[in-house]
């Protein structure tokens, strides 16, 4: 049985479809990825299956049950993280987490609170404002409250966003300890391909509010065919620059001893041979294969 | 509803006051400057035959207290989670509506309590009125009757900006001070104008200040005056119940509840 199971979702406002009929499920222990551009109808998507936004139509339901019909039991069991939604600034951390474990009804919350404070090296800021808290501590310390509750399911809308690349890694870190020693169900929201790909099980790609793919990301990426081979020779380039003018292949030349040719990733390896007999000495090369970002680009951009 | 989730909100509310200047000042300071202002005006009435008068405008300015606090609370309250973009991490957790705004309601009449503690104290040093002789029960009904119709016009208020947003928090503060003048809050309803007075009836704050200077007067509960007032204070209670209900409904279905926080 999936941790959450989402069934033909759907979202209007004001003649405007944000969300289309979407499904999809998150199974246990598993992180979900939720792509899409800008209006593609992630935050929706989000906001309705965390109950503050009403769905149209569609179903949603948390261990077996229905969101709507046993919705305090499944917000028991779950819980969320966001970059967007902070605690109160003006109480100290050991004081917001309080309210929570009190929402939550955490049995000896103030134990809870210092076990979760030190897992996240957060132990010497509980009496510190939240508002005095740098991005990264406060993206911990939200952290900790989305764990306050032991929740069998977390869901993360782009909690990395505006951290600098080292605390985004740590943040990263943690979400995967989490998933590895808890089992915890987690579905994820970004635009960082890169954090996606690292942790994300599966992906759901949505576009103008329906998903246009679902799949893992390894998967995903092998939809793109088109690969760059990039090559820095020592001499000789116009031999090269005129093979490949007369076997037709894309190319460019950013630099005037570089070579960047498009091609399948598959016809990569014969490329190469018949570069290396044209008589160019190659001192470099570098094959870039297809990422996510050139499968978000491709949805995106059709 | 669940008493330790009510306890959560109130804890909040709690620590929210302790830390915040603004509150402070907002529940505490600005209230006990009007009370000392209006003490002065009665202390110059009385000073000029006109004790009577100034009983009652000191009495009217110590009673408001109970209504601007718990409207103050109530919806101002929430809007400090707006401000700070955790009103969806509350709603998220298992928390009911019912006990959010229950919560708040509690915290307001704790406060209520405090500051006429503290300004009938005020008032019976500094200007010789002693705010008990209006009667402890009538003083009850008076806390009652005021405390409904409070909490009636603050949720219709909160419901409004969960409905359309911040761009309207103004009424937060000062829908609740538009009820004043026709409130008969400082002198007999039956020396307002006589269009004023029909306004008036239509208010049950008119009748908890009624009834507190009848019983200031006479000694005596005026327990019809309280009777209609709480009828008149339940029955706002019930509509602006349903009323806030539809406006939350409205923001959770148009995704303004999400966006209050955008």
């Amino acid at each position: 049985m999936p941790v959450l199971e989402v069934k033909n979702l759907r979202k209007k406002y004001r003649g405007t479809v944000a969300v289309d009929g979407i499904s999809f499920s998150v199974e246990k222990g598993k992180i979900v990825g939720l792509l899409g551009p800008n209006g593609a109808g992630k935050t929706t998507t989000i906001q309705m299956l965390l109950g503050i936004t009403l769905a149209n139509g569609g179903s949603i339901s948390y261990f077996g049950k229905d969101f709507r019909a046993h919705r305090l039991e499944c917000l028991q069991r779950i819980n969320f993280a966001s970059a967007f939604n902070t605690l109160l600034g003006r109480i100290t951390v050991r004081e917001n987490l309080r309210v929570f474990a009190e929402l939550y009804q955490i049995p000896n919350p103030n134990k809870k609170i210092d076990e979760l404070l030190e897992r996240f090296e957060m132990n010497g800021f509980a009496s510190s404002l939240y508002w005095g808290l740098s991005s990264g501590q406060r993206t911990r310390v939200n952290l900790v409250k989305s764990l306050l509750n032991d929740p069998e399911i977390i869901l993360m809308d782009e909690p990395t966003a505006s951290l600098d690349p080292d605390i985004a890694d740590k943040t990263l870190s943690y979400i995967e300890e989490l998933q590895s020693e808890r089992a915890i169900s987690i579905l994820y929201t970004s635009h960082n391909m890169a954090e996606i790909t690292r942790i994300c099980d599966t992906v759901v790609f949505l576009d103008r509010g329906r998903i246009v793919a679902h799949d893992t990301p390894q998967n995903l990426t092998r939809r793109v065919s088109a690969a760059t081979l990039r090559l820095v020779f020592l001499s000789d380039i116009e031999k090269v620059h005129a093979h490949l003018r007369e076997t037709g292949q894309t190319f460019d030349v950013p630099h005037p001893n570089v070579v960047e040719i498009h091609s399948e990733e598959n016809l990569i390896p014969n490329l190469l041979f018949a570069i290396s007999h044209v008589g160019a000495t190659i001192v470099d090369i570098e094959i870039r294969k297809p990422t996510l970002e050139d499968v978000f680009l491709q949805i995106a951009r059709n | 509803m669940n008493l330790r989730r009510i306890y959560g909100v109130f804890l909040q509310e709690y620590y929210m006051t302790i830390h915040s200047l603004e509150i402070f000042v907002d529940v505490f300071i600005f209230p006990l400057i009007n009370i000392v202002v209006f003490g002065l005006i009665s202390l110059y009435l009385v000073g000029n035959d006109n004790s009577v008068a100034g009983a009652f405008i000191l009495l009217g300015m110590l009673l408001w207290q109970i209504i601007w606090i718990i409207a103050y609370s109530v919806a101002v309250g929430s809007m400090w989670n707006i401000w700070s973009r955790n009103l969806s991490n509350m709603f998220v957790a298992p928390l009911e509506l019912e006990e959010y705004i229950v919560a708040h309601f509690l915290s307001g009449c704790v406060k209520a309590v405090a500051l006429l503690a503290v300004g009938g104290f005020l008032s019976a040093i500094v200007f010789r009125f002693d705010m008990l002789a209006v009667g402890l029960m009538s003083l009850l009904l008076t806390f009652l009757v005021f405390s409904i119709f409070a909490f009636a016009v603050a949720i219709v208020v909160l419901g409004l900006i969960f409905r359309y947003g911040t761009r309207i928090q103004a009424l937060s503060w000062s829908l609740i001070t538009i009820v004043q003048p026709f409130s008969a809050a400082f002198f007999p309803i039956a020396d307002m104008p006589r269009a004023l007075q029909l306004v008036a009836y239509f208010f049950p704050s008119t009748y908890g200040f009624e009834g507190a200077r009848y019983g200031l007067l006479y000694g005596d509960v005026a327990w019809g005056v309280f009777g209609v007032g709480l009828i008149l204070a339940s029955l706002y209670c019930i509509l602006s119940m349903f009323v806030f209900q539809y406006l939350y409904t409205r923001s959770r279905d148009t995704g303004q509840f999400a966006r209050n926080e955008s």
